[in-house]
């Protein structure tokens, strides 16, 4: 979207201009799931500006991601809403820009499966997805890395990732100068990856892709765990030392906790097994499944760590927080947009209202917003009114936001 | 003209807190947060303090020795081109900076390959090529430390594209630590240095007073019209202004050193040398005399000193709106919030004018300027 675009959605959209008069340069409330908000078209995209790190007992004053990051098993739970997908989402970025010889691999069971996984069908579907997110990390590091294996990786690379990557290596070749502030990182939402940095081309990195491609055509491998086997023997060539798997996506799909648990069950026998591989699995986890999979892990004398992802208030405050500053404003909070009724206590009314959930605390923002702009398009503060209709109105999950009063 | 590079830090800053932290930080065995973001008003001092933690962390002998350590300054308007019509990357500086760093490594016994120029392969690469090969293939002793300065002096577009493209392959690697420092109206735009940056705010700077004899033992210790004994005088001349800010100071020593036929002190600064440097401070012009964030337009210096004299010390966009008929997206606001002189204070939760410049705009207006 150009600089003029971007001005005729602002004429066009009426929440558009409301943000822009109180000073926000894009609409940082826009929706509160983290997916819908990587989509968002925007390099680099702005959904990282907003990571706050939620209130885990487990760090204490130890950064989210150096904890996340150490070489074990970690079991992250977390209610809908509390913010484990955008945790998981920024690891893998955190990931793939402060790197350190990590290969961090994102195994999503969000998709419609009809039934829960066998072993076998697993290794197939992280063989491929590490097979994707190798060759991503290998591009972004080339001009760091200091291995040099033949091309032929690359090739096995794009067998294993059953052909996904040979679209990707076309496009490379076909414009190795893309026109975004991505560089050739522009080109991973083919393979459903988001751009989190700078990916520069070189001659040399050209040459490779060139000799990775070859004439014969892609053939996908058969089924096994040796896929993966295969895939993290690629990496160590390509001096990556350790994995990350992040396990995401299982409590989607409305699913019961037994299938869920079913789902799980291969990727926890197994944890022995990757651990002396040096790969380690991050799970992202309803609570609901919490007592189950604990109870699981007992009888597996493993080591590992866990928490319960909470938010109090003041990680919420802080959250809303980088919302405002990442849309370039310069208030903090809503306290300078407080109008009659609501004379000191917007702030505190949200974050009380939110309930410890940062989606909730989103769709209150959202839902006030509209309210506002039916109502009084080009008032800059929020009043009494606008919280009452937004109560009354309320459509999500209940119950409605206390009352102001 | 006064020049902002003429002061030498060790000479007039002296902001041993300031100083001092940031070589704990710098020197610190493991650091939480790999980049340091030091915020404080234009003109309070930030290059200056840099430049001063740069020296103090190279140590060097005499200023041709070789440093003790790799300390990397980046000044981030010498990367690009100014001109809108130009390409964004200004090549050849970019090439001889990252020469001067290859040779610094070199002087620290760590041989870096050659920069490559044909154009072939980009700068991003070329950044990371270099500081891949100084955290990998290099036994340095102490964490590189990589020292950025204006990178609010730039375009926003222009200032992206450095952090995306320079600052980021840099801090992607656990051996290099970062200080940026900006006004506390530059947001860092890139996520990854977003989450690594810990902010720092810059503290009170030292007594006048001694900030005066510094002055004067460097640049004109023979000068008797102005000296400790009168400098008192010559301070209370001027109402409202408190002598909180190095480089208003710094330049109303000077306007006042010049004047050596004039006995009476109290007149040694004029209205005109007022105005002088409130433009002085606010268009921060460079040293080919190009101001680094556009010229200072009348009506937004205006504005400012409507600010000045109608507004308390801080206030609210209503305060605004109602005594003086402003909104936040009227021009000239949002050009003052461009040069930093206007900013949200997220401490106290009101808007204000930057601290030296507010009481240098009612000194102004105090001599009818």
């Amino acid at each position: 979207m150009n600089a003029d675009d971007v001005a005729d959605a602002r004429r066009l959209n009426p929440r558009l201009q409301f943000l822009e008069s109180i000073g926000l340069a894009h609409d940082p409330f826009a929706t509160p799931v983290a997916e819908q908000e990587l989509k968002i078209e925007e390099i680099p995209p702005r959904f990282y500006s907003y990571f706050t790190s939620p209130s885990l007992a487990a760090l204490q004053d130890q950064d989210i991601f150096q904890w996340l990051r150490a070489s074990n098993h970690a079991f992250i739970y977390g209610d809908p809403g509390s913010g484990k997908t955008t945790l998981r989402l920024t690891l893998e970025a955190d990931c793939r820009t402060r790197v350190d010889h990590t290969l961090v691999v994102t195994y999503n069971l969000g998709d419609d499966i009809p039934q829960p996984l066998s072993p076998e069908q697993h290794w197939e579907r992280l063989a491929r997805t590490l097979a994707i997110d190798l060759f991503i990390q290998i591009v972004e590091q080339f001009d760091s890395s200091q291995s040099n294996p033949p091309a032929t990786t690359l090739r096995q690379l794009m067998n294993l990732s059953h052909c996904h990557l040979q679209r990707v290596v076309n496009r490379i070749l076909e414009n190795p100068r893309p026109d975004s502030p991505a560089g050739l990182g522009a080109y991973w939402s083919l393979v459903n990856r988001p751009a989190v940095r700078y990916v520069p081309s070189s001659p040399r990195l050209l040459d490779m892709l060139q000799d990775a491609l070859g004439e014969s055509p892609c053939l996908p491998p058969a089924d096994g765990i040796e896929l993966v086997r295969t895939g993290w023997d690629i990496a160590r060539q390509w001096g990556f030392t350790r994995a990350l798997v992040l396990v995401d996506g299982v409590d989607t799909r409305q699913r019961t906790v037994e299938w869920m648990l079913a789902l799980v069950e291969p990727l926890l026998q197994s944890l022995a097994h990757w651990s002396e591989q040096a790969i380690f699995f991050k799970f992202f986890l309803p609570t609901e499944l919490q007592n189950y999979v604990q109870d699981y892990l007992a009888n597996l004398h493993l080591k590992y760590i866990r928490d319960r992802i909470i938010w109090n208030k003041d990680a919420l405050r802080e959250l809303l927080k980088e919302r405002f500053r990442a849309a370039g404003s310069r208030k903090v909070g809503f306290d300078a947009l407080e109008g009659k009724g609501l004379e000191g206590k917007l702030d505190e009314l949200i974050l009380e209202s939110a309930s410890g959930s940062p989606r909730r605390m989103l769709q209150i923002i959202s839902a006030l917003i509209d309210v506002h702009i039916a109502r009084a398009p080009n008032e800059d503060k929020f009043t009494i009114l606008d919280w009452e209709k937004m109560r009354q109105d309320w459509a999500f999950e209940p119950p409605p936001p206390q009352a102001a009063s | 003209m006064f020049d902002w590079e003429e002061y030498k830090p060790e000479l007039f800053v002296e902001r041993e807190q300031d100083i001092s932290q940031l070589l704990g930080w710098a020197n610190a065995p493991s650091v939480p947060k790999q980049v340091k973001s030091l915020v404080a008003p234009p003109g309070a001092g930030k290059t200056w303090i840099l430049q001063a933690v740069q020296e103090r962390l190279e140590r060097r002998a005499h200023p041709t020795a070789p440093p003790e350590r790799l300390v990397i300054f980046c000044d981030a308007p010498r990367l690009v081109n100014r001109e809108p019509t130009s390409p964004l990357w200004n090549n050849s500086e970019i090439f001889k900076w990252l020469e001067e760093i290859r040779e610094k490594a070199a002087s620290l016994h760590c041989s870096v390959g050659p920069i490559e120029r044909s154009g072939l392969v980009e700068i991003a690469a070329l950044v990371q090529r270099l500081v891949s090969e100084l955290c990998e293939r290099c036994t340095l002793a102490h964490p590189v430390i990589v020292l950025v300065d204006g990178i609010d002096e730039v375009t926003p577009e222009q200032a992206a594209t450095i952090e995306w493209q320079i600052l980021v392959p840099f801090i992607e690697k656990r051996c290099v630590r970062m200080i940026i420092a900006h006004r506390d109206e530059y947001a860092l735009r890139d996520p990854l240095i977003r989450r690594q940056a810990e902010r720092s705010f810059l503290r009170d700077l030292p007594a006048v007073d001694e900030q005066f004899q510094k002055f004067r033992d460097k640049f004109y210790s023979t000068a008797t019209h102005l000296t400790t004994a009168n400098l008192d005088s010559f301070k209370r001349s001027l109402t409202h202004y408190q002598w909180n800010h190095p480089y208003i100071n710094a330049f109303l020593f000077d306007k006042a050193r010049a004047r050596t036929d004039i006995t009476d002190v109290t007149k040694l600064i004029t209205a005109d040398d007022l105005r002088e440097c409130l433009y002085a401070v606010i268009e921060h012009r460079d040293k080919h005399n190009k101001p680094r964030f556009g010229e200072l337009k009348q009506e937004t210096f205006d504005c400012l000193k409507r600010i000045a004299k109608e507004l308390p010390d801080d206030w609210t966009l209503t305060d605004l709106g109602t005594k003086l008929g402003l909104k936040e997206q009227d021009e000239c606001i949002k050009q003052l919030f461009q040069y930093g002189v206007v900013f949200y204070n997220s401490r106290t939760k009101r808007y204000q004018l930057a601290d030296g410049l507010r009481e240098l705009a009612r000194a102004l207006i105090a001599r009818g300027g």
